[in-house]
C-alpha cells in the first residue's frame, strides 16, 4: 500500500522535475517540454490506474497554485489559457498508455511501450487537446487542429524514448514495472 | 528552487481568506464565458489589473512578468484573428485569457499553500473516496520529492558532463527513473516503519486520544 502510495507521489515528482529540464527546439522553432515525456511514462510504468493517479496528483497541485508546470507555470490560469485541453488530456492519455501495456503482452516491450505512447500521449491527448483549443480560442476543430500539428514531431520522438526507458527500467528493476505485474 | 509562487510582503489581499479567494475565480469564469460581451470583459480585465495595482506597483510588475508568456500568446492571437477578419471577436477572446490569468495570479501570490490544501481538504471531507489526510500528505511529499528530483537529475547531468564534450540527452532520463523509483521504495519502507500512511480516521483517533489525555 505505502509502496503505490509513494510511487504514485514519486511519478508526480519526477513529472514536475522533468519541466526543469530546458526544453529542446524542433528545427521548425516549436519548443518542446519534457513533461508529457514523464506522462508517458507514468502510464507505461505505473499502469492505467496508478499512472493515472499520478497525473491527476500534478493536476490537482497545479490548479490550487504550485508551479510544477514547465516554465515555472501553475494556478488556475491554467484552465483559462489555450493548452487546456492538452493539460486535461494527460489524465486519460496516462490512463490509455497504461492500459496498453497491461494488455498487451507482445514480447517487445520497447514496442509495446512505444506504440502505447503513441496511443495514449498522441491519438488520446490530441483529441483532447484539439477541443480545449477549439473552446478556448473559438475555433473550428479543424483551424485548432492545424495549430498543434506543429509539436506531433516532438512528440513522437517522445514516443520512441518512452520505449527505450520503459525497457531499460524492465531490465535495470523488473519489479518497478507495476504495469506488468 | 522556489515551489510556491506566493508574493512574500504582506499586502491587504494575504489577509483575506483563501475560501473567499478561491470562490470568486469560478465565478468571474462564469460570467466571462457566458456572457460573451466584449464591453464587460473589458471592464472585468481592468478591474482585475487594478486589483493587481491595489497591492502595489511591484505586486503587479511581478504578476506581469509571470503572466509574460501568456501576454505574447495573447498578442498573437489577437493580431492572428485580426487578420482574419474578426478583431472583437480577438479582443474579446484576449482578454477574458488575461482576466482569468491574472486573477488566479492573485489568488497564488496572496494565498499560502497550507489554506488552500486546507479548504481543498474541507471541499473534499463529503466524498468518503477521498482521504483529505492522505491527499494533504501526498502534495508535501511531491513538493519536497520534486527539489530533491531536480537536484539528483543535475547531478546526473553533471556526472555526463565530466564523461562527455557532449551535451547530457535523453540517455540520463534513465538513471534519473531509476533513482526516483529507488526513493520511492526507500520512503515507502521508512514510512511503513513510522506506522503506515497518515488517514483521515486515524487523525481524528489521534485527537480523540489528546482530548481525553490517553
Amino acid at each position: 500500500m505505502e509502496h503505490r502510495f509513494v510511487s504514485i507521489a514519486l511519478f508526480t515528482a519526477l513529472i514536475a522535475a522533468l519541466g526543469l529540464v530546458p526544453s529542446f527546439q524542433l528545427m521548425s522553432g516549436v519548443p518542446i517540454s519534457m513533461q508529457s515525456l514523464g506522462v508517458m511514462l507514468a502510464g507505461t510504468v505505473l499502469g492505467a490506474k496508478r499512472g493515472a493517479a499520478a497525473v491527476l496528483l500534478l493536476q490537482v497541485l497545479v490548479v490550487i497554485g504550485l508551479p510544477l508546470l514547465a516554465g515555472g507555470r501553475g494556478g488556475p490560469g491554467i484552465l483559462a489559457g489555450p493548452s487546456v485541453g492538452f493539460f486535461i488530456g494527460w489524465l486519460p492519455a496516462a490512463y490509455v498508455t497504461g492500459l496498453v501495456v497491461e494488455r498487451w503482452r507482445a514480447r517487445s516491450l520497447t514496442l509495446v511501450a512505444a506504440v502505447a505512447a503513441l496511443l495514449g500521449g498522441i491519438v488520446v491527448m490530441y483529441v483532447f487537446g484539439i477541443i480545449g483549443m477549439a473552446w478556448a480560442l473559438e475555433r473550428s476543430l479543424p483551424q485548432a487542429a492545424l495549430l498543434s500539428l506543429p509539436f506531433i514531431p516532438g512528440d513522437a520522438v517522445k514516443c520512441v524514448l518512452t520505449g527505450l526507458i520503459t525497457n531499460a527500467v524492465a531490465r535495470a528493476r523488473p519489479s518497478y514495472l507495476m504495469s506488468r505485474q | 528552487m522556489l515551489l510556491t509562487l506566493i508574493y512574500p510582503t504582506e499586502t491587504w489581499a494575504h489577509r483575506l481568506p483563501a475560501n473567499v479567494k478561491l470562490a470568486a475565480l469560478p465565478v468571474v469564469s462564469i460570467v466571462l464565458f457566458a456572457s460573451g460581451s466584449l464591453p464587460l470583459a473589458a471592464l472585468l480585465c481592468a478591474m482585475t489589473v487594478l486589483l493587481l495595482l491595489s497591492c502595489g506597483g511591484r505586486f503587479a510588475k511581478s504578476a506581469a512578468r509571470s503572466a509574460r508568456p501568456i501576454l505574447i500568446f495573447i498578442a498573437v492571437m489577437i493580431a492572428w484573428l485580426w487578420f482574419a477578419g474578426t478583431p472583437f471577436e480577438g479582443l474579446r477572446i484576449g482578454l477574458r485569457m488575461l482576466t482569468l490569468v491574472l486573477l488566479s495570479l492573485f489568488l497564488t501570490m496572496t494565498t499560502q499553500f497550507d489554506a488552500i490544501m486546507q479548504v481543498i481538504r474541507t471541499l473534499v471531507r463529503p466524498f468518503p473516496f477521498v482521504d483529505g489526510a492522505r491527499l494533504a500528505f501526498a502534495a508535501i511529499l511531491v513538493v519536497r520529492m520534486t527539489h530533491i528530483l531536480a537536484q539528483k537529475g543535475q547531478m546526473l547531468a553533471m556526472a555526463w558532463r565530466a564523461r562527455s564534450h557532449r551535451r547530457p540527452g535523453w540517455q540520463i532520463f534513465m538513471p534519473w527513473i531509476i533513482v526516483a523509483l529507488d526513493d520511492a521504495a526507500h520512503v515507502s519502507e521508512a514510512l511503513r516503519a513510522r506506522g503506515g500512511l497518515p488517514s483521515d480516521t486515524s487523525e481524528c483517533k489521534t485527537k480523540d486520544e489528546d482530548r481525553n489525555g490517553t
